[in-house]
């Protein structure tokens, strides 16, 4: 699903958060939003969700698949969000329900907005599963149970069970470990692909958004600073803000010269 | 070569009650000498945190000895006394790290006042503007701040600045970069750098899932996988020379 954003303005109170937001994500693409801490990403994608908290004033544009979210009644938003949007967050111990068990867990999106039969639900729910990598034994276990990886992998699945045309991941991997944030940035971007759907990646970290998309939008306090082919950013930021952001990953990452490995 | 100040072997650690008891440490063996940077690194579950808080005596393990300056520390008082005094802690969350009811002068300077040795208040004064300005913070316009007027690198250099305040021959920092944004984590590295400068026998032990974070800093590197030492070894060589297939996967892991 196509998204083009268009002078997009929140304020929360008098507060401006983000300022002249324009974006655009084809249908199939993955882009990234990147920027420090507190930058507004996640407000860009909570009005993409129609989820922007109630003090918080929009104006602008912002369609969806043709559809303009900006002042849509909360009736149309949540169906054009529970049938064409899946969402993945940063903390997924904190994102799923703990007294449901995983089944329950990724099966809940299609009750609430597909007419299908309670054996349909589950076959779709194993199928997920299995393409997440986590074994059927997992289908009756609850979120305590799951190690952090395997609980993102139960949102990943949660996320994608409605076959959405537009993922929004915010942070999906910054509560994991490395080896770990790999393996997820790698399922989520390949499920994406499989499905052809859009997806909108945000993270703080130039490591992580190299590897989720290809093309991407740096926003620092509020404003797009700087957007392009991802791979591009990382070898010619413009701006110093993409600099900055940029020269923290390579400080903070080993170059494959070094990281060469002998094998014994 | 210089004295070793910590040291374990042989360490067994569980959790968990009967019936349900896991195994999280297997037979470790490390040593951590004064003035050098030893990075613990794992993925999650791999026994990093819970071996370094048995290493500083904030937990016990199940067999094995731990020995500070060569006192074991579960027998008499003399060793867990000594490495509690010679000590310093830094975690993950700055923000719970803190006491958010304190300015963040009394926050740094609390562990001089712990101290059974106490200080004339001006020294503790100067101690603690010395020790923030060491971490690139300014004492006249933060010390009266509260840890909610601050961002999440100044919280955590704050955290750092106390961690050394009374001098410690030894420093834990737990995942102390994790929850802090990229571009603040080199920061928070110069801050560690500039702490191991001002005290060349201090030693820092610094656990972290990402090799990336602590290649610069880190003398010597001790992989665990599953509670038992992967290897161990200095870090150029480990980086260049890692013969085991998990350390590979943590570099390939760490690598841009």
């Amino acid at each position: 699903m196509s998204v083009e954003i268009r002078n997009l303005n929140i304020t929360i109170g008098s507060k401006p958060i983000v300022h002249d937001i324009d974006m655009d994500i084809a249908d199939g693409e993955r882009v990234g939003l990147v920027g420090s801490s507190g930058s507004g990403k996640s407000m860009i994608a909570k009005a993409l969700m129609g989820l922007l908290p109630a003090n918080a004033s929009a104006d602008g544009s912002v369609r969806a698949g043709g559809a303009q979210l900006i002042g849509a009644n909360d009736t149309d938003m949540a169906d054009l969000r529970g049938r064409y949007m899946g969402m993945v967050f940063q903390n997924p111990a904190a994102a799923l329900n703990p007294v449901t068990t995983v089944a329950q867990q990724v099966e809940l999106p299609l009750r609430l907005h597909y007419d299908l039969s309670a054996p349909e639900r589950q076959e779709r729910v194993k199928t997920m599963l299995s393409k997440v990598g986590l074994p059927e034994s997992a289908l009756g276990k609850y979120p305590h149970e799951l190690s952090g990886g395997q609980a993102q992998r139960v949102g990943i699945a949660t996320a994608l069970i409605t076959s959405p045309r537009l993922i929004i991941a915010d942070e999906p991997t910054t509560a994991l470990d490395a080896i770990t944030q790999r393996q997820i940035v790698d399922l989520l971007t390949s499920l994406v692909d499989d499905a052809g759907a859009s997806m909108l990646f945000i993270t703080h970290d130039f490591a992580v958004l190299a590897r989720a998309t290809t093309r991407c939008y740096v926003l620092e306090d509020g404003a797009m600073v700087e957007s392009g082919a991802t791979a591009d950013l990382l070898d010619h930021p413009h701006t110093e803000q993409a600099r900055k952001l940029v020269a923290a990953a390579r400080e903070l990452t080993l170059h494959r010269q070094e990281a060469e490995v002998h094998h014994g | 070569m210089a004295e070793i100040l910590l040291q374990g072997s042989g360490i067994n650690k569980s959790f968990g009650a009967r019936g349900a008891r896991r195994q999280v440490l297997f037979d470790v063996d490390v040593d951590v000498r004064a003035g050098e940077c030893l990075a613990v690194i794992g993925g999650s579950g791999s026994g990093k945190t819970t071996l370094t808080r048995i290493l500083l005596g904030l937990e016990t393990a199940d067999s094995g000895v731990v020995e500070y300056r060569g006192h074991n520390i579960a027998e008499g008082r003399q060793g867990l006394r000594m490495l509690r005094e010679e000590s310093g802690l830094v975690f993950q969350d700055p923000f719970s790290s803190l006491d958010p009811r304190w300015r963040v002068g009394s926050s740094v300077a609390e562990p001089l006042k712990l101290r059974r040795k106490k200080l004339p208040s001006a020294a503790v004064k100067q101690r603690v503007a010395e020790v923030l300005g060491l971490v690139g913070l300014d004492s006249a316009t933060l010390g009266s701040r509260y840890p909610i007027d601050l961002s999440g690198g100044q919280a955590q250099r704050v955290a750092i600045a106390r961690a050394i305040v009374a001098k410690p021959k030894v420093v834990l920092a737990d995942e102390a970069l994790s929850a802090i944004d990229v571009a603040v984590r080199v920061q928070i590295l110069d801050a560690f750098a500039a702490i191991r400068r001002a005290d060349p026998d201090m030693a820092l032990i610094m656990v972290s899932h990402d090799l990336g974070v602590v290649r610069h800093i880190a003398d010597r590197i001790l992989v665990l996988h599953e509670g038992r030492v992967e290897e161990s070894g200095p870090t150029a060589r480990l980086l260049a020379h890692s013969q085991s297939a998990y350390t590979r996967r943590l570099i390939e892991a760490a690598s841009l």
